[in-house]
């Protein structure tokens, strides 16, 4: 019960005191900064949007079109083996183009959503000596694409031999090269933001300590009453703490309302990413949170002694 | 007031230099993150200026690109705009070719190599070291626009990173016939057939516009359809990211302000600074040493300290390798930090630092 009653007049002495400015200064570069920054626009879901109506629609040149080849053409071709790619089993059919227009009734429309590899003539021509096994296929198809349906090898004495690739959306390809740019943004910012972290960590001892002089008539007064000094210490720490992560949520709050009032202000005149706001904040928070408790922990051992 | 100030100066100096090196270190470490931020930012904004062969040649010069998200995308038809400026005399024109391709799952740039081999291919050392997709001495190269992959031979090891390819390849990895490149560079030599070439390619800008154009050397004429479109642009990465909703400007405010916000604690190095030295303070003031002279020596050792915290952070920003920030695919692109950011960053730290003296000195008494 007197742990609750230190806790309570800390807090209220602190807010009293108004000692906890110092508290919001030391924490508001790395929070505000940190929930900024980890708030970079989704890039990978902006491609599904924008990108369709300016690369597309501008070059004309983009192929996207989906793959619906595998059933009908397993269905009609016979099945030389199958190559195993990412956990999954891709029919290889090697046919020659005769076989398959003889076939599958609709074969050009089929090769429309089929993908080339252009294999060079002398790599081609071991393939077709046994010179290179399967494995080679799969090594090398495996590191190129993400997904497909099937390989299919069509056999024919011509130099345009080829390989080919069926695949799924030309647009994934496009969808990972911005995840690939955002997720370095993040990682970039992380690092950024926990350099800030630590930069920090002597200025938040010093608002702090500033919240421990703050105190000191109130941490007298209970070492006066002979409340044990570990008790004083542990309120002081706690009161210090649940005031911290109350303007910790307060500052990352603020942070994202002023974000999104940015980007809807900015939308009414040019278009804007909208942001998106990631749970990360939450383990920074949480970090800056412990740093505080330690150091009020330190301080407190420090600065609290009898007499 | 001067002899004061200097003998309170030497008081800290000689019996509190862990305070001196306090400020010294933590503004240090906030000014390499400020500066690291402002750098970061501006050089990820110019990104693709990279890709602009621009020599400092003094010939006018007009980029014509097309109304794409960035060079890699872009096409132009140099057919057409050889067309337009058929007939001109001291007119050059240079087209690049650059794209992207995947190489296994990293993505790289692609660019023209005149005069090589068809089905060869130029890659740079880095990426063969970093690349496990060889097969027997090709590379596979998969478009990002048809999705065919190609099956390059490694003819050599190319100065520029990515692949260097030659045309007919660029133009099938980019899916475009072989008429097309990314942009074309139109110089010219005078005033006089600058003014016909916008006329020639239709380009609606006057006098005025075209002086202030001319300043800037760079100049981007986005073609749409069949028609060209004049638009003015700073610099080439500003015509691509525009498609964005990010503008210049708006980087740049973005890029101060962080570092602005990550000085915001400041204050309290200030207050925690007379806090420590505030028996020293007391007795000079006991002494009758005025508060104006304490706080003359605060700002002459403030001065000092972020001069040389500055100097430092400026050879710790040059030195420090940021990696995912200042590097885009394989091409290594220098923070970008001028003289006056580090005089913006070092005027701030001393405006915050010397607000939380003058508050904390509020509460001596003289």
């Amino acid at each position: 019960m007197v742990f609750i009653e230190i806790i309570k007049a800390i807090i209220l002495s602190i807010l009293r005191k108004r000692a906890y400015r110092s508290l919001i200064v030391s924490f508001a570069a790395p929070i505000v900064l940190a929930t900024i920054l980890l708030s970079i626009p989704n890039i990978s879901r902006f491609a599904d949007t924008m990108l369709q109506g300016t690369v597309i629609n501008t070059t004309n040149l983009f192929v996207a079109q989906d793959a619906h080849v595998t059933s009908d053409l397993c269905s009609s071709v016979e099945v030389a083996g199958v190559v195993r790619l990412n956990e999954f089993e891709l029919p290889l059919i090697i046919a020659s183009v005769d076989i398959l227009l003889k076939n599958i009734v609709n074969f050009k429309e089929v090769a429309k959503d089929c993908g080339f590899v252009s294999v060079p003539m002398d790599i081609y021509r071991r393939y077709l000596d046994g010179g290179i096994a399967i494995d080679d296929v799969k090594r090398c198809v495996s590191h190129t694409h993400t997904g497909f349906y099937a390989v299919i090898v069509l056999v024919n004495n011509s130099i345009d031999s080829r390989v080919k690739l069926c695949r799924i959306n030309s647009l994934e390809v496009l969808r990972y090269a911005f995840k690939f740019l955002e997720k370095g943004v993040v990682e970039a910012s992380l690092a950024w933001i926990t350099a800030l972290l630590i930069a920090h960590a002597p200025l938040m001892y010093i608002a702090l300590s500033r919240v421990f002089t703050a105190l000191e008539d109130e941490i007298e007064v209970f070492l006066y009453l002979g409340i044990d000094r570990r008790k004083i210490i542990l309120g002081v720490a706690i009161a210090i703490t649940s005031i911290s992560s109350i303007i910790l949520m307060f500052l990352i709050s603020i942070s994202i309302v002023a974000l999104n009032t940015l980007h809807k202000v900015a939308n009414l005149y040019w278009f804007s990413l909208q942001p998106s706001p990631r749970l990360l904040i939450l383990p920074i928070a949480l970090i800056v949170l412990c740093l505080t408790i330690a150091i009020s922990l330190a301080l407190g051992l420090r600065r609290i002694e009898y007499g | 007031m001067a002899r004061y100030t200097v003998v309170v100066l030497m008081h800290i100096l000689s019996k509190k230099i862990g305070v001196v090196l306090f400020i010294a270190l933590s503004s240090t470490a906030l000014s390499i993150l400020a500066l690291s931020a402002i750098g970061s930012i501006k050089s990820l904004y110019g990104v693709y200026d990279a890709f602009y062969p621009i020599n400092s040649s003094s010939r006018f010069k007009i980029i014509i690109s097309s109304d794409a998200v960035s060079p890699f995308t872009s096409i132009v038809d140099l057919k057409y705009i050889e067309e337009k400026l058929k007939g001109f005399e001291n007119v050059y024109l240079q087209s690049v070719f650059v794209t992207i391709g995947f190489v296994g799952v990293e993505p790289v740039v692609i660019y023209e190599i005149k005069d090589v081999k068809d089905t060869c291919a130029y890659p740079d050392q880095e990426l063969l070291k970093r690349t496990e997709v060889l097969w027997n001495g090709f590379i596979p190269v998969q478009s990002v626009f048809t999705q065919e992959t190609l099956f390059l031979r490694i003819c050599g090891v190319g100065e520029k990173p990515g692949i260097g390819v030659d045309h007919n390849t660029i133009a099938r990895i980019r899916g475009v016939p072989s008429n097309y490149y990314s942009f074309v560079i139109v110089e010219v030599d005078d005033m006089d057939t600058l003014s016909k070439v916008y006329e020639a390619l239709a380009l609606r800008v006057d006098e005025s516009a075209v002086e202030k154009l001319v300043r800037r050397v760079m100049l981007v004429a986005i073609r749409g359809d069949k028609i060209i479109e004049f638009r003015e642009f700073q610099n080439p990465t500003e015509v691509y990211l525009a498609k964005f909703g990010i503008y210049r400007d708006y980087i740049v405010y973005l890029a101060y302000s962080i570092a602005l916000t990550a000085l915001i604690g400041l204050p309290l190095l200030g207050m925690g600074t007379v806090r420590y030295l505030r028996r020293d303070l007391e007795i000079f003031l006991s002494l009758g040493i005025a508060r104006k002279s304490l706080l003359a020596t605060f700002i002459v050792l403030l001065s000092i300290s972020i001069t040389l915290s500055s100097i430092a952070s400026v050879i710790a920003v040059a030195h420090l390798d940021i990696k995912p920030l200042t590097s885009l695919l394989g091409y290594r692109i220098p923070l970008n930090i001028d003289s006056s950011d580090v005089i913006y960053i070092g005027s701030a730290q001393f405006t915050l630092c010397i607000a939380g003296i003058v508050n904390e000195l509020k509460n001596y008494e003289g």
